[in-house]
């Protein structure tokens, strides 16, 4: 059983003298086009309700008001969790660059939690990808990172600033020890 | 304190039994999306005040849905 702590590390492992360079969430576009869909499905409550209004008024009137205002009611309470789920899948998604690694914390659902961790050693290859109009007015996009022996690459999805973090990522490395980067 | 139940026919037996069943899936999913959060959020602070603030919105939401449902008459 786990109980909240109040003073708790960032992330698993996470050493006293790591260094947090960047705290990544998924771009506020991202988040305002989810918010989005959830007002379309607040709207079908007023649509709903003016539909009713002008083409049957029968259901305005005893008994089958009644009927129309626990269904309405019941509708608000899942309004209500369909939006604490996306601020929290939102919250929940961060990624993580230290001076030593790169720790990307995907909630995939409210059950599937999962966290990886690259270290800056194993880096061979990072790509920042803007793709869209949107993404290029307002600068968001994916960060890919190519590790060394690996087949899959660490993807940062939709973060704001994509170049800014390739950018940091690969200063990080270069900083790196001579001993501890990759052997090409 | 919202009225207790009190059926008054077996159509309402029925109503209440799925608002019910429909009310736990609601509950169920609330108190693992506020887990979630408590267990993995960065902040716990912020995890306990969003908590908070969902617990007065949901309790106030369902108390309005068993006042709406004890009005139905059959």
């Amino acid at each position: 059983m786990h109980w909240p702590k109040f003073q708790q590390e960032l992330f698993p492992g996470q050493q006293p003298e790591e260094r947090i360079y960047l705290v990544l969430h998924i771009h506020w576009i991202v988040l305002a086009s989810r918010i989005l869909i959830w007002l379309m499905f607040a709207a079908f409550l007023a649509l709903g309700d003016w539909l009713v209004t002008t083409y049957i008024p029968i259901l305005k009137t005893p008994p089958y008001v009644g009927y129309i205002d626990l269904l309405k009611s019941v509708y608000v309470m899942f309004l209500t969790l369909g939006l604490l789920i996306v601020w929290v899948m939102y919250y929940l998604n961060i990624q993580i660059i230290t001076n030593e690694r790169v720790v990307d914390i995907t909630q995939r659902s409210l059950i599937h939690h999962t966290i990886s961790e690259l270290h800056l050693s194993r880096i061979e290859d990072v790509t920042a990808e803007v793709s869209g109009i949107f993404g290029t007015l307002l600068d968001y996009g994916h960060v890919y990172v190519q590790t060394a022996g690996e087949t899959e690459r660490f993807i940062f999805h939709q973060v704001p600033n994509p170049q800014a973090i390739e950018k940091l990522i690969l200063d990080l490395y270069e900083q790196l020890p001579k001993e501890e980067k990759t052997k090409e | 304190m919202y009225p207790a139940y009190e059926p008054s026919s077996l159509g309402h037996t029925i109503l209440a039994l799925v608002f019910y069943i429909v009310t736990a899936g609601f509950i169920l999913y609330s108190l693992v999306a506020l887990y979630a959060l408590l267990r993995f959020g960065r902040s716990k602070v912020v995890g306990i005040l969003v908590s908070v603030f969902y617990l007065i919105m949901a309790t106030s939401l369902y108390t309005a849905a068993i006042i709406k449902l004890n009005a139905i008459r059959f």
